[in-house]
């Protein structure tokens, strides 16, 4: 699903990954964690193609990273559900505006798609929010917003970098669980954090990989958990 | 590219609906762009008005030649030269210029109250020729050998300073037109440069969620080429309300109505596209 074979990428003279090789295989969920700064974000971007590996070979859903070019990029994005601890939006478009448009995009937009829009925004919780404009939600409907934002496109992996950043625990909890849930579908699953109680939590309920990133490199650090 | 247009035209529901609004910015080139379309289409104007008074006149003035025949010339003469006229092949009429014509002739330079003998003058014959047709060389040598002291004088020789200013002025506007459309092209590109850079956030979360980056081109150029588009129709309709008051030509006028708004629009589309298409790749 997603391979990196002894990647590198460093941000002009300052090495972030060096030499990384892993796999994401179709259905796992793993964890990444690591010190502020040790590249979590970064790789998760080589993830969602929004960098390019510097050195070494890159798979996503079977395409070579380095030869994709710009278009082909946006088709393969399509099928990766991004979330993030400050969960970007288009404030002048409403949550159903904003939750549909990868939908509308990708040019899939059907009979059946604002049924769905409803179905996916109570599964989040959601319901009675779709007028609503991204400035007036809390910091826990906006991630769940971006869950369902990352989720209407029926992608096969999901990226999340530190979704329960900035919501209190219960609410990280609620969405650890929407997470655990899809992962139970049959969708893979990559969490960046460095909440380790989450972790634990989460471990519970599914057979989840751990990954830590130090010094540039990825080692499994599922044992000490 | 007939499509092309079209779509810019048309717009596109996704395309025009992610691109957040900016209405002080939208203002600020609508007000810059009918600025310099007003001045563009006052430069066209030029240029057509120009053009087409000195073809008029070079055209009028190269039909004109006049004989200027010494005072006293007995009817012989005159039944000579219009001998030799009707044998010189171009000359369309001949009319002798009447005591009265002669007067009316001076009397800018000299007053209508000046008394003067009208047999002391030179005779006048106004002659219409036709451009091309007309044997100046040979007319001029069949009066030196049998009618000496008679002058021919073609009043097309004078034309050619008349042309030159009229062409000076032509190229003056030319470039004062393409400086115009320069101006309007800068303005459109330092637009979208606003315009990416305070939306470098909406173009992350559009890359996010999987557009590619034609579309948010297609996105923001034509937002500015709209507001482009839209000044360059009212500067111009500014600029013919103006040349309603000058003596000008209605073909120039349609002329320039449809010239200004379309290279206008053209600029800008191309503007637009090619600075956002180079920043886009700067952000990726």
């Amino acid at each position: 699903m997603i391979r990196f074979t002894q990647t590198g990428f460093a941000y002009g003279q300052h090495q972030i990954l060096r030499d990384v090789t892993l796999h994401l295989a179709p259905g796992s969920f793993h964890f990444l964690t690591g010190a502020s700064g040790a590249g979590k974000s970064t790789l998760l971007k080589l993830c969602y193609l929004a960098l390019r590996p510097g050195a070494g070979q890159m798979h996503v859903l079977g395409e070579d990273v380095v030869a994709l070019s710009r278009d082909d990029v946006a088709l393969v994005r399509q099928r990766i559900g991004v979330v993030h601890q400050d969960c970007q939006f288009l404030d002048h478009l409403s949550v159903a505006e904003n939750v549909l448009l990868p939908l509308e995009l990708a040019g899939r937009m059907g009979p059946t798609s604002r049924d769905n829009l409803r179905e996916l925004l109570s599964w989040v919780g959601l319901s009675g929010r779709e007028r609503a404009f991204p400035p007036e939600l809390s910091g826990g409907e906006r991630q769940r917003a971006a869950l369902a934002r990352a989720l209407i496109l029926s992608p096969e992996v999901i990226l999340a970098d530190e979704p329960t950043g900035n919501v209190d625990r219960d609410m990280g909890e609620r969405l650890l669980h929407l997470l655990v849930e899809l992962n139970r579908m049959g969708r893979t699953i990559l969490l960046a954090t460095h909440d380790l109680s989450l972790i634990r939590s989460a471990k519970r309920e599914v057979p989840a990989r751990v990954l830590r990133l130090r010094d540039g490199v990825v080692e499994l650090a599922g044992a000490e958990l | 590219m007939i499509g092309r247009v079209a779509n810019l035209l048309r717009g596109d529901a996704i395309r025009d609906r992610i691109m957040p609004p900016s209405p002080l910015l939208g203002a600020g080139v609508l007000a810059a762009s009918i600025a310099l379309s007003t001045l563009a289409a006052l430069a066209m104007l030029v240029v057509v008005q120009v053009h087409t008074t000195a073809a008029r006149w070079t055209d009028d003035l190269s039909r004109a030649v006049t004989l200027q025949l010494p005072s006293g010339l007995g009817e012989d003469a005159q039944t000579k030269i219009a001998s030799i006229l009707s044998a010189t092949p171009g000359v369309l009429s001949s009319t002798e210029l009447s005591a009265e014509a002669q007067r009316a002739l001076i009397a800018p330079f000299l007053g209508r109250d000046l008394t003067l003998d009208l047999a002391s003058l030179p005779m006048m014959i106004s002659l219409d020729v036709q451009p091309g047709q007309f044997d100046e060389t040979g007319l001029r040598a069949r009066l030196a050998g049998e009618l000496p002291g008679v002058r021919v004088i073609a009043h097309g020789q004078g034309r050619q300073p008349l042309l030159e200013t009229a062409r000076s002025i032509r190229w003056l506007a030319i470039a004062a037109l393409v400086l115009v459309q320069l101006g309007l092209m800068v303005l459109v590109a330092l637009a979208v440069m606003a315009r990416l850079a305070s939306n470098r956030q909406v173009i992350e979360t559009l890359r996010l969620v999987g557009a590619n980056d034609a579309l948010i081109e297609r996105g923001f150029g034509r937002q500015i080429t709209m507001q482009t588009g839209l000044g360059a129709v009212i500067g111009t309709v500014i600029a013919g309300l103006a040349g309603l008051v000058l003596p000008l030509e209605t073909g120039a006028l349609t002329f320039m109505l449809l010239l200004v708004p379309i290279a206008a629009l053209a600029s800008a589309w191309l503007a637009s596209r090619q600075t956002a298409r180079y920043l886009l790749r700067q952000m990726s």
